[in-house]
């Protein structure tokens, strides 16, 4: 315990000084001093995490820091290009993040050729995923006009920013961006980012590890044999578990963002609420719905408008959303049940569109309002889409291993 | 407040709760889950037993000890009790046959073995075993790997807030952490009230609850290996004045939390009348060492009743290479199989010596 005050202090430190900026009137030396600042606190935090290697540590920080300026090159390069080459600049980001999570022997054969140990490269490109996303996502911002290039300083400080660093949400650049051109310490007061921080925290670290008690690893775990009933006890605790520990993590960082007078985009509001699954990814890890809209689904959709014709608008929709949500499943990580994970909330989302779109034409507009606004349709919704996500969440929970167990538990066998 | 009004990223940052009716329930909530020991030990006290059937095999064999100590009426001579080291380290059915033989009849030897390096699990063990049988003499084995200062996994799952162990004298940080484990526990309390979960057939019942581990070091395959082992009188593995200079304190201390268990579980077994033998379980590493390895010397540390026992790994070892000392092990600190019934073959005697003066004060 007496091994994590200086943790905090670091912690408070950063905040402060990340604060501090908001107060620095030439805006070229705001970003500037707050790039350095989120950047320092990254190495520093490497190197406590680390405990020993500090030169190896600084190294590889300076590695990443380095991967991460031949990104803002390369945007600077070619985002602004018309043609197909732009997108070297969306994919660049994710490159490294190709390599590491689905070239696995590529990536393992470079650790072992530089003999770098493995934990000192976990602590160093933490948050890989996300900082993949985030710059990727600023191309497209960039390509389209939301906000101006920013420079390299603020490319890092927004690459580097602490908060969204190690798990998101993929807070859009623009967002972060206004937040430092023109600083609003007003709209963000201290005593609500604390309530966020405490909420979040209560979220993260009680509810959500009571919720995991008896979910599919707590529950089933135990090498004895369990009743049918247990299997949608683990599936909501599971669902209820990870929107806790997701949800309170990220209260947690618009929190200390908020402290730092950086806004940071909501990634959940009220998910159980939805009525449909659409509603859902619009509730749902909402910055990676809108990064998989922005980045994938609609240039895939449009261009597939545009080849199969208008007569085909729904069937290009379908397929748009079948290649975003590959891409989420894939994301997730390497594994098979990532994919089906994805391939099933695609099927979802593509029923529910072609449903919606059939509704509407059967009953008309007005009877479609009437439908929407029932309570009884709006209850049967909420609780078929609770359902789906909470059942789905089954293959995102459980490796192969944990599957089995989980099955050869409930037909009555026990290991 | 949605979070659209945060898009433009300068309206306001969304409060943490919608309305005053969501800060309700979240405040009820939290207060909910943070009494929830105390409602549930009135509501619905769990009874021990019932804990036994919610553990994870792979944490112990409490499917055994279940059945041991709730079903079977007789008593049991002696029991092995402990951490990892003790559940696949001795052969109890070993000792019980050479037992049976000098008593001239059943004996009965069990084990009674965890995964967690913890003495909080063993005492609530044998509280539960003392309040329902009589026991001859208890066995168990302090390792030399790091214990944590406070609950493991095994332990916050097997304490309740309804039958609790003893804090008296225990720090308020360690009762705070303690009541955390209860809070922990809640929700899977609260399943098995709406429904209970039913008692499990053990595998270890010809076992008598001890892991007999087929495995190879380190992932190997296992390979049947019957190791020569070093006949020595009962007095020369006995912990005493003529035999101390076999033995070797590191001086290592257990942590707070584990030395408090350790010395309640030992004045448990005090007010019993059960003697208690601290064995000491040799590690790979140490296979050379001309002297048992202690963390203290228990004797001093706990007295009466308790007694050591211990063998230098180079007198157990001696006629081994380093590949068949291997053949005992799975990993550096645990006995497989082989080395199970090697080392319940040599300490046996000493056992049984004691257990025959178990009334005896030394």
């Amino acid at each position: 315990m007496a091994g994590m005050i200086p943790l905090a202090v670091l912690l408070l430190a950063y905040v402060l000084a990340a604060r501090f900026c908001a107060y620095i009137r030439p805006p070229n030396w705001r970003t500037s001093v707050f790039m350095a600042v989120n950047v320092a606190t990254y190495a520093t935090l490497a190197v406590w995490f680390a405990r020993g290697e500090a030169k190896l540590v600084l190294a590889m920080c300076g590695a990443y820091v380095l991967l991460v300026v031949a990104s803002f090159a390369v945007m600077a390069a070619v985002s602004r290009r018309l043609d197909w080459i732009a997108w070297v600049a969306v994919i660049f980001p994710i490159l490294p993040l190709v390599l590491m999570k689905y070239l696995p022997s590529v990536w393992n054969g470079v650790l072992t050729g530089t003999h770098i140990p493995p934990a000192v490269v976990a602590v160093t490109i933490i948050g890989i995923s996300y900082m993949a996303f985030r710059l990727s996502h600023l191309v497209l911002e960039v390509r389209n006009g939301v906000v101006p290039r920013p420079n390299l300083a603020e490319y890092l400080g927004f690459a580097f920013f602490l908060p969204t660093m190690i798990v998101g949400p993929i807070n859009p650049y623009s967002m972060h961006q206004r937040s430092l051109a023109k600083p609003n310490l007003s709209s963000m007061p201290i005593g609500r980012c604390l309530l966020r921080i405490l909420v979040g925290g209560t979220k993260y670290g009680v509810l959500g590890n009571l919720a995991n008690q008896i979910s599919y690893a707590g529950l089933f775990l135990d090498g004895k044999p369990h009743g049918l009933i247990d299997l949608p006890v683990a599936m909501i605790a599971y669902y209820l578990y990870l929107y806790c520990n997701f949800s309170g993590f990220c209260d947690v960082v618009i929190g200390v963002a908020g402290l730092t007078g950086i806004h940071v985009s909501e990634n959940f509001n009220n998910p159980f609420a939805a009525k449909n699954i659409r509603e859902y990814w619009n509730r749902w890890h909402i910055t990676l719905s809108n990064y998989v809209r922005d980045v994938i689904f609609s240039p895939v959709s449009k261009a597939l408008v545009r080849k199969l014709g208008s007569r085909n608008v729904n069937i290009a929709i379908s397929l748009g959303i079948l290649a975003a949500f590959f891409v989420v499943g894939v994301w997730h990580g390497a594994e098979w049940r990532f994919v089906v994970y994805g391939l099933l909330q695609a099927a979802g989302l593509i029923v529910n569109h072609n449903y919606t779109v059939w509704l509407k034409r059967r009953l008309g507009p007005q009877n479609y309002r009437r439908y929407n606004e029932s309570r009884w349709a709006g209850a049967a919704g909420q609780a078929l889409t609770f359902s789906f996500e909470a059942a789905t969440l089954f293959l995102f929970a459980n490796d192969t291993y944990l599957m089995k167990s989980v099955i050869s538990s409930l037909s009555g066998h026990h290991t | 407040m949605g979070p659209s009004n945060q898009e433009s990223g300068t309206g306001q940052l969304r409060h943490a709760f919608q309305n005053d009716f969501q800060a309700l329930a979240f405040l009820v909530l939290v207060t909910g889950v943070l009494v929830s020991p105390v409602l549930i030990a009135h509501l619905h006290p769990q009874d021990r037993r019932h804990i036994y059937r919610t553990m994870r095999e792979e944490d112990g064999g409490f499917s055994f000890m279940e059945h041991e100590i709730y079903e079977v009426k007789d008593n049991i001579d002696v029991v092995f009790i402990g951490p990892s080291t003790v559940w696949s380290g001795i052969d109890s059915p070993i000792v019980e046959k050479a037992l049976t033989e000098k008593l001239g009849r059943p004996a009965r030897v069990m084990t009674f073995g965890n995964t967690g390096a913890s003495m909080d699990v063993p005492y609530m063990l044998m509280r539960d075993l003392l309040s329902h049988k009589r026991v001859g003499m208890v066995v168990t084995s302090v390792p030399r790997a790091p214990f944590n200062d406070g609950l493991t996994p095994q332990g916050f799952r097997f304490l309740s807030y309804s039958d609790p162990p003893e804090t008296d004298g225990l720090p308020l940080r360690y009762r705070a952490m303690l009541y955390a484990g209860y809070v922990l526990r809640g929700p899977r309390d609260l399943l098995d009230w709406l429904r209970p979960a039913p008692s499990t057939a053990s595998s270890l019942l010809h076992t008598n609850g001890a892991m007999l581990a087929l495995a190879g070091w380190y992932g190997q395959p296992y390979t049947p290996f019957t190791a020569p082992y070093p006949q020595l009188p009962p007095e020369a593995s006995i912990y005493s004045t003529r035999t101390r200079d076999n033995f070797s304190f590191s001086g290592a201390p257990l942590p707070f939390f584990q030395t408090y268990y350790l010395h309640k579980l030992c004045d448990l077994l005090r007010t019993r009348h059960v003697k208690l033998v601290l064995v000491s379980i040799p590690q790979y590493q140490e296979r050379r060492n001309s002297l048992a390895i202690e963390r203290l010397c228990w004797p001093d540390v706990l007295g009466w009743p308790t007694a050591m026992v211990g063998i230098p790994p180079a007198t157990l070892f001696r006629n081994l290479s380093d590949q068949d000392v291997q053949k005992l092990y799975y990993d550096d600190l645990h006995l497989n199989r082989n080395g199970s019934e090697m080392l319940a073959r040599t300490l046996t005697p000493a056992l049984l010596e004691l257990y025959a003066n178990r009334s005896r004060v030394d």
